[in-house]
């Protein structure tokens, strides 16, 4: 309601984040958080054991976790902000307007990070065998700034599903210490460096190296893996415990789709499988020492990588109907305006709409400025697209086959929409919008259309002074 | 007047202090973004001189351009975060909504900038394995300069958006708002300003490499003043095309001391690069000591007038906009005591 209406109807808006989000934490947590700490032990292992190949090998690793994390993890990172400010700007807006001071800390602990980054890899040759400890040492601040960088965004992370108190104190520090802060925390410390091992061995897969220090490379990295089983067990636990009831409730839908919800149990019983068969997996290597074959190597990575997106993606969804958890609406409408925008509509008050009144003449124009505003942030309209309007209305509108029928109930639903899908947030414009809305969407029901956002349509300013 | 209202929280520090937070933060930032583009630029026509001119030489000195890239690349990214964070927080409504119209475009920036680094990592460290394929080789590096020239004109055009939010309701996408002309002075003034920047951090870093020898690096560095000399050149020119491009509401009298004094810095400057490539010489350490002195002071008054001119474009709006913000929340509340509060959580 504050800005222009950024819009993708094919795509859907939600998709944009989620792809570049969930490649962001698929480099961060296996090749950052994790990896670094991965790759110095196995540094530390080469001068422990005076044998050059360890380091050779964790050189190599590097190079794989230097390149992708430096291009599609840095770039997706400040892809997830470009994102969000298109897609929710009111909700990064508000976060940034809270957590300014932890992400500007953020920003230091990710310089520094960077700058480590850069003379941890471009050092190792250059630095000489006298230097190998000071190496090493740079490694494991490296470790810690990686670490520190993920630790203050879990904070933003966790507060937009649980504010805690900060609502009443409106303090930072409530704020970052919300009850899901050191349980999220523990959760992606101990996947990450369980990962980490994952996506080392899928590189050392494809290496050359001598037969038997691959096996012996193979089964030292899947005992690291082992080794942080038991701590990720126990902070999933954890995390679920502290996750609030009424968000747990959305998890079958969080799943799959509201459509696929039965397959909830199927689905659940899958993700314990996949990683029982990481577990498997890394099991074997050790067992066989490493004597299995390449694409079994690589499967837990490719398995692990799914489980990041499942679980990205029902952390994103099992927090609606809100964005900021009882403060800011999915749909980008605060909580605390409703009372005004229910009772005088969104139109008057959006800050950019193309219609502001509703006359008997516009209803169908009103509606769709209504829907870009109120609806978009979830739902595309092109047939086909994802969670598409009109594939929605096919299925209701067999109901009703009569016009006025179809009308009436659509209004109905409408205006208690929050009801009939508790992750959908509260219709926040008035009856007059909600009818607008339902002859728009009865319209697209018989005239399909595509609707494009303000990035293509441009849009007009709010004018006069907020009365 | 417009009707707009912000979203209503308090800024997390004093205003003055996060806007000058932005104006340093963005100043260092912005020199390494000039220098991942004006070396992308030169190791591209380093290696194809030295096919063209079958000189090995400037092959080296390619390579040696090369290797600076992967560090000068992250570091343009990391230190552009710092500065994406102070405009949103002191600028949240016109940054935001500028973005939103331009959108297409602007989440472009992510792929494009993916691509172009992997490009610049695979000439890097393909260098040896295509010395046979040197077509190929200078193809990566050429595209990933195209690529680096493509990604300035979306923050450009993004900034110049966010200055007039006159030009908000007309405003089409991406590809219709690069048509306001200040945004193309403001183009050539960066790409001349990523050579100039360029030439002088390479002749810094030649002369202190060791893979060449003394006659080398004399004829190189005589090279890259000439380099340096014609961006500064290409500065002066697109600079006075900026001034005549700039909305005239948002020029101040405040701006004439910075103006004066960056004109003078920079005049200086040149004529101090000039003499250099008059001679063919390379810029000495202590020539460069001078220039980078002078220049730094230059880019501080362009710093500063930059945030005049955003201030001034901005200035009635911003204020119209606390107002407003004020009113809305006064309105909500008006609202929330007439019509009760609405909860529907938990039903």
């Amino acid at each position: 309601m504050d800005f222009p209406v950024f819009h993708l109807d094919l795509l859907g808006n939600r998709m944009l984040i989620a792809i570049i989000a969930i490649i962001h934490v698929i480099m961060s947590h296996t090749m950052a958080v994790g990896g670094i700490p991965l790759i110095t032990y196995l540094e530390w292992r080469g001068v422990k054991e005076n044998d050059e190949r360890w380091r050779q090998l964790a050189f190599r690793i590097l190079f794989v976790f230097f390149i992708f994390t430096t291009s599609f993890g840095a770039m997706t990172g400040v892809g997830i902000w470009f994102s969000t400010s298109l897609v929710n700007p009111t909700a990064i807006g508000s976060l940034i307007r809270v957590f300014f001071w932890a992400w500007f800390i953020e920003w230091g602990a990710f310089v520094t990070e960077v700058i480590l980054i850069l003379c941890y890899y471009l050092t190792w040759k250059k630095w000489g065998h006298e230097q190998k400890e000071r190496h090493l040492k740079l490694g494991i601040w490296l470790s810690i700034a990686s670490w520190i960088t993920m630790a203050l965004i879990v904070a933003i992370l966790s507060f937009m599903m649980d504010i805690g108190s900060w609502m009443g104190s409106k303090d930072f520090w409530d704020a970052v210490m919300n009850p899901l802060y050191l349980p999220q925390l523990a959760f992606r410390t101990s996947w990450g460096m369980f990962l980490a091992g994952a996506a080392a061995i899928t590189v050392v897969a494809f290496l050359k190296l001598e037969n038997d220090f691959k096996a012996r490379a193979l089964s030292l990295i899947a005992k690291w893996m082992l080794a942080w089983v038991i701590p990720v067990f126990i902070a999933s636990l954890w995390y679920w415990d502290m996750v609030p009831v009424l968000m747990k409730s959305n998890v079958p839908t969080a799943l799959l789709t509201q459509n696929f919800q039965h397959w909830y149990q199927g689905l659940l019983r899958m993700t314990w499988i996949g990683a029982g068969i990481i577990i498997a997996i890394a099991g074997m290597i050790v067992y066989r020492r490493g004597l299995i074959a390449r694409p079994l190597l690589i499967l837990p990575y490719i398995i692990g990588l799914c489980l990041i997106a499942e679980f990205e993606r029902v952390r994103e969804f099992i927090r609606k109907p809100y964005a900021i958890a009882d403060y800011l609406y999915a749909n980008t409408v605060r909580k605390a305006d409703l009372p005004l925008t229910k009772n005088e509509g969104v139109l008057k008050h959006a800050n950019f709409a193309r219609v502001r009144e509703i006359t008997p003449d516009n209803q169908i124009e009103a509606g769709r400025e209504v829907f870009k505003l109120t609806c978009t942030r979830c739902h595309t309209v092109s047939h086909g697209g994802i969670n598409s309007i009109q594939d929605r209305l096919r299925d209701m509108a067999q109901d009703y086959p009569r016009d006025e029928e179809f009308h009436a109930n659509m209004v109905y639903y409408i205006e208690n929409i929050h009801v009939a899908r508790p992750y959908m947030p509260p219709f926040p414009g008035n009856t007059l919008e909600a009818q607008a809305l339902a002859r728009y969407l009865a319209h697209i029901y018989k005239n399909p259309e595509k609707l494009a956002g303000d990035q293509i349509l441009g849009s007009k300013v709010k004018r006069g002074v907020t009365p | 007047m417009m009707g707009l209202h912000d979203i209503p929280l308090p800024l997390p520090a004093n205003e003055a202090l996060l806007k000058g937070m932005l104006v340093v933060f963005f100043l260092i930032h912005i020199v390494f973004v000039e220098l991942m583009v004006g070396a992308s630029c030169l190791t591209t026509y380093f290696e194809w001189l030295s096919l063209r001119k079958k000189n090995p030489l400037y092959d080296r000195l390619a390579y040696l351009i090369a290797k600076t890239i992967t560090v000068n690349k992250s570091m343009a990214v990391v230190m552009g975060v710092g500065p994406l964070l102070l405009i949103n927080v002191t600028y949240t409504l016109f940054f935001y909504s500028s973005s939103v119209l331009i959108g297409d475009g602007w989440i472009l920036v992510i792929p494009i900038a993916i691509v172009a680094f992997l490009l610049t990592y695979l000439h890097q460290y393909g260098w040896e394995k295509f010395q046979t394929y040197k077509g190929w080789h200078i193809t990566f590096s050429a595209l990933a300069t195209l690529l680096f020239f493509i990604l300035p004109l979306f923050f450009l055009t993004n900034t110049n958006l966010m200055w007039f939010p006159h030009l908000w309701d007309r405003v089409q996408g991406f590809i219709h708002a690069l048509g306001h002309a200040n945004i193309w002075a403001r183009y050539a003034f960066f790409l001349a300003s990523c050579l100039t920047t360029t030439g002088l951090y390479l002749s810094w870093e030649l002369s202190r490499s060791t893979e060449f020898n003394q006659s080398e690096r004399n004829e190189l560095g005589g090279d890259l003043s000439a380099i340096t000399f014609k961006g500064m050149l290409g500065q002066l020119i697109a600079a006075l095309a900026l001034i005549f491009t700039l909305e005239s509401t948002a020029l101040v009298n405040s701006m004439w001391p910075f103006f004066i004094l960056a004109s003078v810095a920079f005049l200086m400057a040149l004529y101090s690069v000039a003499q250099l490539h008059r001679h063919k010489r390379p810029i000495t350490a202590l020539h460069l000591k001078r220039v980078v002195f002078l220049l730094c002071i230059a880019i501080g008054c362009g710093g500063t007038i930059r945030h005049q001119y955003r201030e001034a474009a901005l200035g009635d709006i911003a204020a119209q906009v606390k107002s407003n913000t004020q009113k809305y929340l006064q309105a909500t509340e008006r609202a929330r005591v007439q019509f009760g509060e609405v909860n529907y959580d938990f039903e």
